[in-house]
């Protein structure tokens, strides 16, 4: 599919404006070009080493913003044109709107071709299905083609899972995961020996996305489409011995008063995608509903939760 | 372990609405970025935000992992709160569709000071008024 690149070169006191118009007009966001102040950034600790300076010149910033097709010789283009004509009538230094076609790519995978085999905790590598076969000394091979579903094993709230999930004894135990995705943490928790295993996910794309990756193991579980936010979906879940959630703060507490009953006696509940300003919220609330806290574990600013029954 | 950048990305997204979409998708995919990865951490982060837009500084390293701040909302959201406008005017030069005092535009530049790169609060507050000029927004006072 073709897209409409629309790029207004102006200067930076110019760039605030020119986004907010561009959003006016339907952009879904904008993209700020400029002369990066690298010794700013190196201030801010933004990183140590950074790169040769690019093409534009200092204050020289361009807006780009994208449109459908349509919006050549529509009402809005014409707004535009007459907007940025008029920058210096409003105290700011002109600009200049250049407009092409682009290819729409598929971006959820454009960024594919970088990714690589990535061995998690101790016993697993997570490979990109495309990869072909791979092995690894030691360690078991989990296939995975994520698609548009979260969970390649490379975020930190689901390495934090994958963790938990190899320090457990897994052998038979029954398993529950409430957000799949891409089916990962059901999967690797199959793959480590676990028994029944289930998977929810309230996303079409990432139920049948656990479904092709559980093929593509050999695996059997279990998926499907489910609104943790409703009576039916808890209807329909088993209770397990290990229950992952990786989702996030707000969710884990909306479904916090659910999660006990749906857990065996002795069982976990593993719970990631927990911001670290959250933490303290979310685990109190999670204690209110009959769950103990047993474990906290942390990378970068994510934290999991482990849990088990009072 | 030192930091080394490969890129860094600025970008102007609705609160808790960052897609694979453009702009999100060419811009960091590019680099080789985990859009989804990104999408999620953004909208986790600025979910308490909704309906102003954010912009964001992505930082992307040699390895192709990233980091991201997010700044104070664009003066143009900041102006259109403080006017209770829910949309600008689309023909700023013809039709006016607010009032705010220029205590009101001080308080917004002093605000945004540190994300404008402006050297003081006199030159931040011509950015922020010519900003609700474009905007069909009178400055009086």
């Amino acid at each position: 599919m073709k897209i409409l690149e629309v790029s207004i070169h102006t200067q930076q006191e110019s760039a605030e404006a020119v986004s907010a118009m561009l959003m006016e007009l339907g952009a879904g966001g904008t993209v700020l070009e400029e002369a990066f102040d690298w010794e700013r950034a190196k201030r801010e600790g933004l990183g140590d080493y950074f790169p040769e300076e690019k093409g534009l010149q200092a204050k020289e910033t361009i807006v780009r913003g994208y449109f459908p097709v349509s919006f050549l010789g529509s009402a809005a283009e014409k707004k535009l044109r007459e907007f940025v004509a008029r920058l210096p009538f409003y105290g700011f230094p002109g600009g200049t709107v250049a407009i092409r076609e682009v290819d729409d790519k598929d971006w959820v995978s454009s960024w594919k071709e970088y990714w690589q085999p990535t061995p998690v905790g101790v016993k697993l590598v997570i490979v990109p299905a495309w990869y072909g076969k791979y092995r690894e000394q030691g360690r078991r091979s989990l296939y995975l083609d994520p698609g548009a579903a979260f969970g390649t094993g490379t975020h930190e709230t689901t390495r934090l899972c994958l963790e938990k999930l190899e320090e457990i004894r897994l052998q038979g135990k029954s398993v529950t995961d409430l957000g799949c995705g891409s089916g990962i943490l059901a999967l690797a928790a199959k793959l480590l020996g676990a028994g029944r295993t289930v998977g929810v996910d309230h996303d079409e794309l990432a139920v049948r996305s656990s479904r092709e990756n559980a093929a593509r193991n050999g695996l059997e579980a279990t998926f499907f489409r489910g609104n943790l936010l409703e009576e039916e979906c808890w209807r329909k879940l088993p209770q397990s011995d290990i229950i992952t959630a990786n989702l996030t703060a707000d969710l884990i507490i909306a479904i916090s008063h659910r999660l006990e009953s749906k857990l065996l006696p002795g069982g976990q509940i593993i719970a990631s995608g927990i911001i670290a300003s959250r933490k303290e919220e979310t685990a109190a609330r999670l204690q209110k509903c009959g769950l103990v806290l047993e474990e906290e574990k942390s990378d970068g600013q994510w934290t999991a939760l482990i849990l088990g029954r009072k | 372990m030192a930091k080394k950048v490969k890129s860094i990305v600025k970008m102007q997204i609705p609160a808790g609405k960052a897609s694979p979409a453009p702009p999100v998708g060419p811009a960091l995919g590019q680099h080789g970025v985990n859009i989804m990865g990104f999408c999620k951490e953004f909208n986790e982060r600025t979910a308490h935000q909704a309906g102003m837009v954010i912009p964001v500084v992505i930082t992307i390293m040699e390895d192709r992992s990233f980091t991201f701040i997010t700044k104070t909302p664009p003066a143009s959201v900041l102006l259109k709160k403080a006017a209770g406008l829910d949309k600008a005017s689309g023909e700023p030069n013809r039709n006016k569709v607010a009032t705010l005092s220029r205590d009101k535009v001080r308080e917004i530049a002093e605000l945004k000071m540190n994300d404008l790169n402006a050297n003081d609060v006199e030159a931040a507050m011509r950015m922020v008024e010519g900003t609700a000029r474009s905007m069909g927004i009178v400055i009086q006072g």
